[in-house]
């Protein structure tokens, strides 16, 4: 009879604890399942519809999918462009036509940005992180200094780039002008050979604006970067440097040899937050380039918002957005998958 | 000139050609008026002569420009009218566009209002149209330099022709005999085929990576197959 009242209470007092554990977590809970599971759910239906927001959607099975992904081949195409005299690539490029280019077009751009960031962002602070591992005066203020760009606003940077950038007026093209001038009259006007201000378009040619947000990117990047490559510098053992140094290794040999071996975890979740990041690429391009000139800064994400809320194809949208969640999906598991013949663990 | 679809779209129409064909289900920038208001447009700005930096979308010169008193004249449309008249610096006035090969040219812009025809306020949904064309609230509109009356109303269209964005009206009364209307009368994905297709190719023109004839043909080849 005890026991069993005993039982009793305890199964009371589980029950109760139970409800009081799914109260807190409720709000949280709520909150996962309202801003993202049943979105998610809804916009992975979307994506197998025909759906302008206004009327009702229109199941399409896979062909938004086929639409983004698919090609077809124009074997006359390739015969003409052969006979034009174009190069056996350009004629390849003409022989197989995709169903959505521009689609094409953005996924290039994506990959190359994010391949542009990752170099143009974990080598520099990696090399930052480096040289401000030291006990020099002032040290905290510039490190202070290198971080400030990751608090900025992705907006307000922007914006004070676009100034930079801006070909008539800009800083950039405004220290060029100037740098050139000053070399001119120091040198190259006396030899007879005038450097020419290339007076370069950032923003408004296709060839420079990819970079262009690269270069922003990383500069907004390096710090946080630095900040996690710093930490971990500061995780090896001194011991190792006193060993090394008392076997004679040069700096060189102490940075190759025992720095970026040990560091090799940090450079790869460096590498796989910055690679996710990058391929998610929006605001920059839509604040700063509207994805133009010519496509060139049009990334996939851009488009998709392009598709979804300019243009008013939901469905299609949808489907953009969840290929480029198996893009990223696929890259990740691919770095995972090679990290093993790299990444040095303890 | 910015690099906006109204400005470069006004070489093409000026130059005899159009943004579509005849029956608005085909691309028109291949046909020989349109290459000639483009080809004019990238001489202007890329040929021996070019008179002002090409269009971008900080190249190019308009607004702050001619605010700042470096340049003596840029295109743009009657709403930007109000805020040019709070610059006193200077005088200026409004004039109509140059006459091309093809003739006048301008665009014709006006908002429209509709009612959803299932929406479930139909009456609420009427009481706020008729609010919003009144010859009231169309005065009010007609100075910010914006939108023909919706309303047909004599004191509408009166609002509208005394309305003083520009201190003289006579350019744009006189456009609105020749005056093109594109968008209203175009049921086709405007932001697919212009801005997805045209419009980077036209940017090509700009960056100088592509011939009229390069970029007007891979606009077409891109935007023909998106017209329903």
């Amino acid at each position: 009879m005890l026991k069993s009242r005993i039982r009793e209470a305890i199964s009371k007092s589980r029950t109760r604890e139970s409800i009081e554990g799914y109260l807190f977590l409720l709000p949280n809970l709520l909150g996962f399942l309202i801003f993202l599971a049943i979105p998610l759910a809804i916009s992975f239906y979307y994506s197998f519809t025909d759906y302008n927001l206004f009327t009702t959607p229109k199941f399409l099975g896979l062909a938004n999918y086929a639409k983004a992904l698919g090609v077809s081949f124009d074997p006359q195409a390739y015969q003409t462009a052969l006979v034009q005299g174009k190069s056996w690539f350009a004629a390849v490029g003409a022989w197989i036509k995709p169903n959505d280019p521009t689609f094409w077009v953005a996924l290039r751009n994506t990959l190359v940005y994010a391949l542009g960031v990752l170099g143009f962002s974990i080598i520099p602070a990696f090399l930052l992180a480096w040289l401000l591992n030291s006990r020099l005066r002032g040290m905290t203020f510039y490190r202070a200094l290198i971080y400030i760009p990751v608090v900025a606003s992705v907006v307000g940077s922007a914006l004070v780039w676009n100034w930079i950038y801006q070909q008539q007026s800009g800083a950039l093209n405004t220290i060029i002008s100037g740098t050139i001038s000053w070399l001119n009259k120091l040198i190259f006007t006396a030899i007879g050979h005038p450097l020419v201000d290339p007076y370069i378009g950032w923003l408004v040619l296709p060839q420079y604006a990819l970079f262009s947000l690269i270069l922003m990117t990383s500069w907004a990047t390096v710090g946080y970067d630095m900040v996690i490559f710093l930490a971990a510098l500061q995780g090896i053992p001194v011991h190792l440097y006193e060993a090394a140094t008392v076997d004679g290794a040069s700096r060189w040999h102490i940075l190759f040899r025992i720095i970026v071996p040990l560091m090799t975890p940090t450079i790869f979740f460096i590498f796989v937050i910055n690679t996710i990041s990058s391929l998610q690429i929006f605001s920059e391009p839509y604040i700063m380039t509207q994805g133009g000139p010519a496509n060139s800064t049009l990334t996939i994400v851009y488009y998709l918002y392009q598709k979804g809320f300019q243009r008013f194809q939901m469905g299609y949208g949808s489907s953009l957005a969840w290929i480029v969640f198996a893009l990223i999906f696929i890259i990740t598991l691919i770095q995972f998958r090679l990290s093993g013949r790299w990444v040095y663990e303890e | 000139m910015s690099d906006w679809w109204g400005l470069w779209g006004w070489f093409v129409y000026s130059g005899g050609g159009s943004l579509f064909n005849a029956d608005r289900t085909a691309c028109g920038l291949t046909e020989p008026g349109s290459i000639t208001g483009l080809q004019f447009m990238a001489d202007l700005f890329l040929g021996p002569d070019r008179v002002a930096p090409p269009p971008g979308l900080e190249g190019g010169v308009g607004e702050t420009e001619f605010h700042a008193g470096t340049v003596g004249m840029f295109p743009n449309g009657r709403w930007m009218t109000p805020s040019d008249r709070a610059n006193d610096a200077f005088d200026w006035a409004v004039v109509e566009m140059p006459k091309g090969p093809g003739g006048n040219a301008t665009w014709l812009f006006w908002g429209a209002y509709v009612i959803n025809a299932q929406t479930e306020y139909p009456q609420q949904a009427w009481t706020v149209l008729k609010a919003l064309t009144s010859p009231d609230v169309q005065a009010q509109i007609a100075a910010l330099g914006t939108n023909i009356p919706s309303n047909k109303a004599q004191a509408a269209v009166d609002a509208f022709l005394n309305s003083k964005p520009p201190a003289d009206n006579t350019p744009f009364i006189n456009g609105a005999a020749y005056a093109q209307a594109e968008i209203p009368l175009f049921t086709g994905n405007w932001n697919d085929i212009v801005g997805g297709q045209y419009q980077p190719n036209i940017d090509k023109i700009f960056a100088g990576l592509a011939t009229v004839q390069e970029a007007a043909q891979a606009a077409c080849d891109g935007a023909n197959p998106l017209f329903k």
